[in-house]
């Protein structure tokens, strides 16, 4: 539907974001070249280092990105998919020993694969439980073929650089939504435990206890769904979510959920799972019929909106005014950003101030928002330098995933036809929020912490 | 009464239609039998999957000509339509010690037929018993004589008609998400 949208609908999508920056943007508020300032001959701004590139396949063939964070696991997992004509359906996983050298040493690949439809591997994340570390491969399969109620499959990778060690622990099915999971979080509770949040073909994202998937009770691991709100995009089953993010809440000490989907973005209270509680929602934005990816800065007062349509830009809200209590609905971006306004932007990571983007056909993007009103481009670098798609969706090309080390500022990312890159920008060895005024939240959870950051850590 | 009678026989007899003797075979097969022409709406297009070196400019069809009984459609003891899939795939290599094998499979891979070895023409011909399924063509070692699934890589693949249509489960009735809702 999104993807019809975004075909049928691109004078109109121009239209929106028109009207966003006439009407309820400051002149000065939107940033980005405008013109791609990269050429063939000179893909990256001066402080960009090519660390590694590793081709890994057929065109339209890699999806997202997950890199460990501990500088003695150097692996990163990319998803592969086939959105082309060709590639595997599956999951990669590539060492860093010698970063340099990048290697591919496993390569997990669903059974009969050729027989399996749509795209496969999407979206990866890794966690660590009990000092083993498990690998979570989203995957969607179309019916009429097997496997198009699998949402996902684990892997126990704790004895890496070892592929022969690696091994399948447990699949997750979702019968009642087939399609798979297109995207997935996961997100280390307060509560002690240890979730999966995934998308599903319905009105909500499901809740898994990943304890109870890797001892073995993977059939009665859903314990929570976080709702979709109806909304004026959608009501009844007609809803659904497109990605999230989970961070701990110092302020208020509450666990908080981040979800684009039907009608915009949703903040939650996921503190008790079995009554998530809505706290502000963005919706009747101009130009957002759909919410993509929905991050926000370490405190939680801004969010970085992705919608996913070719001329949208990323958006920039302030939820101050809702986290006081003054409305409960925000839906007027304070600024935008976009790396090519002709294009569209995808994924991101924030580092406060950074935001790490993979832009689709802009490559690696990395802007900050050290003036929120004022987003600047802060480097680049185009991993793919080609032409938009004329047998696929125009905009869906290049770099998909992009996920950062906090410990040396190591960042990958993953192109659906180049393959893996990872970057080092100057200036940036790591980071740690407290250097910059900043909770120590980002997507990166503490596996072995047995707190969560309080705002004296930060505040001091 | 004698006026209808009159009437009744002086009716023209010449143009009462005669009641012409009634031929089995041409009317009730013909009206009730599904026809024996394979129709094109159910044929499965074969689409190479480019795994073995050679063979990725192979095309093929598989054809679905549903059985006859004297009750029409003919259906096997689980209630499935039984056809018959002609099977031709062109344009593939010759390769040393292997032969290409056509099979049919439950979407779910869970039940396997063997249809038959493709002829020197990239034919063969078997029976389906199966409402949806996919069609496989591998390669495998001459003489491979397995029944109950392939062992070598899968060379063309094609999904029948009925595998096209999808449940519902997961939204509401009347309330339809197209596949791709959730975009990339």
């Amino acid at each position: 539907m999104i993807r019809n949208q975004r075909c049928r609908t691109g004078w109109w999508s121009v239209l929106a974001v028109a009207a966003i920056l006439a009407a309820f943007v400051q002149p000065e508020a939107l940033s980005g070249q405008g013109y791609p300032e990269w050429t063939p001959t000179a893909p990256g701004s001066p402080n960009i280092e090519v660390i590694s590139h590793l081709p890994l396949g057929p065109r339209l063939g890699v999806a997202d990105i997950e890199l460990e964070q501990e500088l003695s696991r150097p692996y990163a997992y990319v998803s592969r998919m086939q959105y082309g004509d060709d590639g595997p359906k599956g999951m990669d996983i590539i060492d860093l020993s010698d970063e340099r050298n990048p290697e591919v040493i496993y390569r997990w690949r669903i059974e009969n694969q050729e027989l399996h439809q749509r795209t496969g591997g999407m979206d990866v994340k890794y966690f660590k439980m009990d000092d083993r570390y498990y690998v979570v491969q989203s995957v969607q399969f179309g019916q009429g073929g097997p496997n198009s109620d699998m949402g996902a499959v684990v892997l126990d990778v704790t004895g890496l650089p070892d592929a022969s060690t690696v091994e399948e622990v447990a699949r997750i099915y979702a019968p009642e939504t087939p399609g798979g999971f297109h995207n997935i979080f996961i997100y280390k509770h307060s509560n002690g435990g240890t979730y999966l949040f995934t998308t599903v073909s319905g009105p909500g994202a499901n809740v898994y206890d990943l304890r109870r998937v890797v001892e073995g009770d993977a059939d009665n691991a859903l314990v929570a769904n976080v709702p979709v709100p109806e909304s004026a995009e959608g009501t009844g089953a007609t809803r659904g979510y497109h990605d999230f993010y989970l961070g701990w809440h110092p302020d208020t000490g509450t666990d908080r959920f981040y979800g684009g989907g039907t009608g915009g973005y949703y903040v939650y209270d996921v503190t008790d799972l079995d009554n998530p509680e809505i706290l502000v929602t963005l919706t009747g934005i101009n130009g957002v019929r759909y919410g993509h990816t929905f991050t926000p800065s370490p405190d939680g007062r801004y969010v970085v909106a992705e919608t996913e349509y070719q001329f949208a830009p990323l958006r920039i809200f302030d939820l101050q005014p809702a986290l006081d209590g003054e409305v409960t609905n925000v839906s007027r971006p304070i600024s935008g950003w976009t790396a090519d306004w002709q294009n569209l932007v995808h994924n991101h990571e924030i580092r406060w101030p950074y935001v790490f983007v993979s832009g689709y056909l802009d490559g690696l993007q990395v802007f900050t928002l050290m003036d929120p009103y004022k987003p600047t481009t802060v480097a680049y670098y185009q991993t793919y330098i080609g032409s938009p798609n004329v047998d696929r969706t125009p905009q869906f090309q290049g770099a998909f995933g992009v996920d950062v080390r906090n410990e040396d500022g190591l960042i990958v990312i993953s192109d659906m036809s180049t393959g893996f890159w990872a970057f080092r920008m100057d200036g940036f060895q790591g980071w740690d929020g407290t250097n910059w005024g900043m909770p120590n939240v980002s997507s990166v959870q503490d596996w072995d912490a047995d707190e969560m950051p309080s705002p004296e850590r930060w505040k001091e | 009464m004698w006026t209808l009678l009159a009437l009744l026989a002086l009716g023209p007899a010449e143009e009462r239609p005669a009641i012409a003797p009634v031929d089995l075979d041409a009317t009730v097969f013909a009206t009730c039998s599904a026809v024996a022409e394979p129709p094109a709406y159910y044929a499965i297009s074969l689409v190479p999957t480019r795994q073995v070196v050679g063979t990725g400019r192979a095309t093929g069809l598989a054809q679905m000509t549903f059985d006859r009984s004297p009750f029409g459609v003919e259906l096997a003891a689980d209630g499935s339509y039984r056809t018959t899939l002609a099977v031709e795939v062109a344009h593939l290599p010759s390769i040393d010690d292997h032969e290409f094998v056509a099979w049919a499979t439950t979407p779910s891979i869970d039940r396997i037929a063997r249809i038959g070895t493709l002829d020197e023409d990239g034919a063969t011909t078997g029976p389906v018993e199966w409402n949806k399924f996919l069609v496989v063509i591998t390669l495998e070692p001459v003489g491979y004589s397995e029944e109950t699934s392939w062992s070598g890589p899968v060379i063309l693949r094609g999904m029948s008609r009925s595998g096209r249509m999808h449940t519902m489960a997961g939204h509401g009735p009347f309330e339809q998400l197209e596949c791709r809702t959730f975009g990339y």
